[in-house]
């Protein structure tokens, strides 16, 4: 078991387009969490809102991390 | 004039030298084959400087002590001050530490240099140096062929040392036949005479050879042979360290305020220091008698007692100075004061930052941002608010509404006081800027040249602007006037909205804020074309009216999507790594057409 981790990380040494793949990965999850903290957010403020217009705003501000939260999402999926 | 005759004179006085004597002429080989190491050094570790060294710089220096301390150690590990004065000088002019970090930097490079004086006397001297300099020679040179750049510095950096050490083997070797000839100690000058004397050549020498480091090993190679009397030594080690600054004060010329303030902050430290060690030369030796006994250094070693001096006197002026280095950076922000020009000048943007890739890009981003806040005061003004409104919460409508009229804003004359002379500057740095740098600063310096462009032609559209709103905002007609003032609130919104994002608490996620402002701004796009076509049809307004309003509302659009555009490059998050990401995770045009057309309806799983 030991040696074949061993062997994937040596692998993975060598192979930079699969240690790209992965940073990538890394990197979108960050970005996707950090989506989803403000999301939460976003939606406190919604719910303690009371001008109409400013909820319009703000429900727009969540579709928009909704959307970007799908994409990162697919984009994950098809990195892997 | 005297700067004309200076380099001939020297010429003249050594090849004399080198004529009458052999062993001189070995000597100053000896020196330039050591100044030319350095340089070698140098070289090899600008190769590590494309962000590394930079990063520590902007970590370690929010604390006094913490500046210091990277001075001392980023000089001991360099062994040359003047490379970390040039780093710290581009640092402050880029605006990214403050002077009193700065100038923390610079007492602690002071101390740094002192390493060299313990590692030329404790192992130059000490050990046959020459013996390790042919094979780092060797092994340099061909690594300097390399194409990494890594390899390539540490070619250089193994070249630089075996220079060094080849430098020091000639200047010893010079000494030691130039002994058997004449004898300089004869004339050695005992007394407070002989102490300023020396204390000038050392001047002088440092001055003419550009180096402290150069200066120094001459002085060790020379008091190793007894060729100087070692208080004689003292007063040239004092002296150079007075003449270093003036390497500092010719590398701040080309400077800005900052990094002029800097070189002049170097200047009182080191004359502060050489005075206390002239004063209190006889107490200092003293000390140096004492810790040499203390660490077991022989009576009679004095050039490691010579490395002991510098070191203490290096360390006394530190603790002599850096109580005030508040009131120093006071002090030389009210005397070195920032001409007042007639045409606003860059404030960031200086030659020694185009040296350091990352660096370099950092300016022109301070810069960049510079000439936004410049244009976005005029652009304000113009549909009619302060710049310190659109940051306020400040109700627009209602102020929209208390002033009818606007004010007639001269563009023209503003566009060449406050952004034109920065403008320029910005890309004639970028054009200056190097090509073989890291991928990655040249594509950042390709979108903030985009950006600056963004910036002017939001400019040229709101001048284009102006005219009808000035015109409209006085006219009979209560719907064209309506429609104009809509356009403004329209803008000073996003302004206001683009203000806030820019003070996010995260900054890894400010490019995905805007997303949603796009939306914003193709919703009130289209408003903006029912409205008018509404008004056109129902003859609110003549047809005149409607196509100068259609040209303008497409001028305010050119406004936002410049602005849209210009932020997108400048919310860039700090990390490039998560800028790539962020950029793929954000929505294009076509993905925000369809949440604009049928909303988001779909949830996540």
């Amino acid at each position: 078991m030991k040696q074949q981790k061993l062997l994937d990380k040596l692998i993975e040494f060598f192979d930079s387009d699969k240690r790209e793949r992965r940073k990538q990965k890394e990197d979108i999850a960050v970005i996707l969490k950090k989506l989803k903290n403000r999301e939460r957010k976003l939606k406190v403020k919604l719910s303690l809102e009371k001008s109409k217009k400013v909820c319009k705003k703000l429900q727009q501000d969540i579709d928009i991390v909704y959307a970007q939260r799908k994409k990162g999402i697919k984009l994950l999926k098809e990195t892997e | 004039m005297f700067k004309k005759v200076l380099l001939p004179s020297i010429f003249f006085v050594l090849a004399y030298g080198f004529w009458i004597s052999p062993d001189f002429k070995q000597i100053s080989a000896g020196v330039a084959i050591f100044l030319f190491g350095m340089l070698s050094l140098e070289q090899g570790f600008r190769a590590f400087t494309g962000g590394t060294l930079e990063s520590i710089l902007r970590y370690s220096t929010d604390a006094k002590w913490k500046s210091l301390s990277f001075g001392i150690l980023s000089t001991t590990v360099l062994q040359s001050s003047s490379l970390v004065s040039v780093i710290t000088i581009s640092f402050l002019s880029a605006g990214l530490i403050d002077l009193a970090a700065g100038i923390g930097i610079i007492f602690g490079a002071n101390l740094g240099t002192t390493t060299g004086a313990w590692l030329i006397a404790g192992l130059g001297l000490k050990v046959k140096i020459s013996a390790y300099a042919m094979p780092m020679l060797v092994f340099g040179v061909l690594l300097v062929f390399q194409k990494s750049k890594v390899l390539n510095g540490i070619g250089y950096i193994l070249t630089g040392l075996g220079f060094l050490f080849l430098g020091i083997h000639y200047m010893k070797e010079g000494f030691e036949a130039f002994k058997e000839t004449i004898d300089l100690s004869g004339y050695a000058i005992p007394g407070y005479r002989g102490l300023f004397i020396f204390m000038l050549i050392g001047v002088f020498a440092t001055v003419v050879m550009q180096s402290s480091h150069a200066t120094l090993v001459l002085i060790i190679t020379a008091l190793s042979v007894q060729q100087i009397s070692y208080e004689n030594a003292l007063a040239l080690a004092i002296g150079a360290n007075v003449g270093t600054t003036i390497t500092a004060i010719i590398g701040s010329l080309s400077a800005n305020i900052q990094g002029k303030r800097l070189a002049v902050a170097h200047l009182i430290f080191n004359l502060v220091t050489g005075l206390i060690a002239i004063v209190l030369i006889q107490q200092m030796m003293l000390a140096v008698d004492w810790i040499s006994a203390s660490v077991g250094i022989q009576d009679d070693d004095y050039t490691l007692k010579l490395a002991v001096f510098h070191t203490i006197f290096n360390l006394v002026g530190i603790v002599v100075t850096v109580p005030f280095i508040n009131i120093m950076e006071k002090m030389l922000i009210n005397l070195l004061v920032e001409k007042d020009s007639p045409i606003e000048q860059p404030k960031y943007l200086t030659e020694s930052a185009l040296d350091f890739a990352e660096t370099a890009v950092k300016s022109v981003r301070m810069e960049t941002l510079h000439l936004y806040e410049n244009a976005i005061e005029i652009i304000a003004e113009v549909i009619g608010f302060s710049r310190d409104e659109i940051a306020s919460a400040q109700d627009l409508e209602a102020l929209i509404e208390s002033r009818k009229k606007l004010p007639e804003i001269d563009i023209e004359a503003r566009y060449l006081k406050n952004i034109k002379g920065i403008y320029s500057a910005v890309i004639a740095f970028i054009s200056k800027a190097k090509f073989n740098w890291e991928i990655e600063q040249s594509g950042d310096m390709h979108w903030l040249r985009k950006a600056n462009i963004n910036v002017v032609e939001m400019i040229k559209a709101t001048k284009h602007l102006q005219k009808n709103l000035l015109k409209y905002s006085r006219s009979e007609n209560e719907f064209s006037r309506m429609e104009y003032q809509k356009m403004r609130l329209g803008l000073g919104l996003l302004l206001r909205e683009l203000e806030e994002v820019k003070f996010e608490a995260d900054p890894d996620i400010k490019l995905l804020s805007i997303d949603s402002i796009k939306l914003s701004v193709k919703k009130a796009e289209e408003t903006i074309n029912l409205d008018i076509d509404e008004l056109i049809r129902s003859g609110k307004i003549m047809p005149e009216t409607g196509t100068s309003m259609i040209n303008d509302s497409s001028y305010l659009f050119e406004i936002e999507r410049r602005l849209l555009s210009f932020f997108e490059t400048i919310f860039a998050a700090p990390n490039r790594e998560l800028t790539k990401a962020e950029r793929k995770i954000a929505l294009d045009d076509e993905e925000i057409e369809q949440i604009r057309e049928h909303g988001f309806e779909d949830k996540l799983n």
